[in-house]
């Protein structure tokens, strides 16, 4: 648990959070490892964990069977992933797929969500840094479309 | 003050109340909101803000529709999701640099409450109660836009394959 827990404090998501508030993360959280090409959650399966990915490299990807698979996003060490727990309809929207060995901690959204419930201070700190990564994201895949529309203009 | 400042103020309170998106919320915190709330009306096609500018308000929509849209390239402004009454609108106020980064407008008629995003951010600091309720509910519209964009992306990829 030692060891969990010293890895959960690296991550920059709880940089300047409070002891009190940064104890509530080991409480259910498990040291995960995925080959490539395993995937991690799928579209519309339950969304119950929030995962720090401490090596390796994960595939963020929209299914659908016309047209295959199409990534979205990358994520590597550092970054963090999954929220769809906090919200209803309480499912993944994408799936996630390891593309390298990667090694990660697994955290209990449920019990988060139910400690955020229970103590609004907390649910405070854990929001705000969830909207933060969030809109990071989105300024990601603005981005990317983007990038895309001037690959696809300089290929046509 | 006026009756007819009085109607509108009333107005304004009875739209949030009513509003999905403040569902649940503790009635405590409704004079939180209706003190930095102003009623907005827009036409068809107006902007209700653009991107790069400065994200000063929050809106939840009463009634019409609005796009929101981000302009690429060779597709020109691109709509990643749309907002409809009952929906919410604009997140870029929550953290610095407070710019827009997608730009909203009207594809119907619309009559939306404004909130001032200075009183938002102070009442959600000074009172994490207040702050949990408000942010649970902006990072379920986040995440709405976040998916509609994933989704545009993965449509331009799809359609770029098939070119």
């Amino acid at each position: 648990m030692k060891t969990i827990n010293e890895s959960i404090m690296k991550f920059a998501f709880f940089d300047g959070m409070r002891p009190e508030h940064l104890a509530v993360f080991p409480e259910g959280a498990k040291a995960v490892q995925f080959k490539a090409g395993d995937v991690l959650f799928r579209e519309r399966d339950p969304a119950s964990q929030f995962y720090l990915i401490e090596s390796g490299k994960i595939a963020l990807e929209a299914h659908e069977p016309a047209n295959g698979t199409t990534s979205v996003q990358s994520l590597g060490a550092g970054d963090v992933l999954g929220w769809s727990w906090l919200f209803p309809p309480f499912f993944w929207h994408f799936q996630a797929r390891a593309i390298e060995p990667t090694n990660a901690i697994a955290l209990d959204g449920a019990h988060l969500l139910v400690s955020a419930e229970r103590d609004h201070d907390f649910g405070y700190e854990l929001m705000k840094r969830v909207a933060q990564v969030v809109i990071r994201r989105l300024q990601a895949t603005r981005k990317q479309l983007l990038g895309l529309q001037i690959e696809s203009a300089m290929e046509g | 003050m006026s009756a007819r400042a009085t109607r509108k103020s009333d107005t304004v309170r009875d739209i949030i109340v009513a509003h999905p998106f403040f569902k649940n919320l503790n009635p405590h915190y409704v004079h939180l909101l209706a003190d930095c709330a102003l009623f907005e009306r827009f036409g068809i096609g107006q902007d209700i803000f653009r991107e790069g500018q400065q994200a000063d308000r929050f809106y939840i929509i009463h009634t019409g529709r609005v796009a929101l849209e981000t302009f690429v390239p060779r597709s020109g402004p691109t709509t990643v999701q749309t907002v409809e009454a009952g929906g919410a609108l604009g997140w870029s106020w929550l953290y610095p640099p407070y710019a827009w980064q997608f730009s909203a407008r009207a594809v119907e008629p619309v009559e939306a409450v404004a909130f001032g995003a200075a009183s938002l951010r102070e009442n959600a600091e000074e009172n994490h109660d207040f702050g949990y309720e408000l942010l649970l509910r902006m990072g379920r519209v986040m995440l709405d836009t976040l998916q509609g964009t994933r989704r545009k992306l993965v449509e331009f990829y799809v359609r770029d394959l098939v070119e």
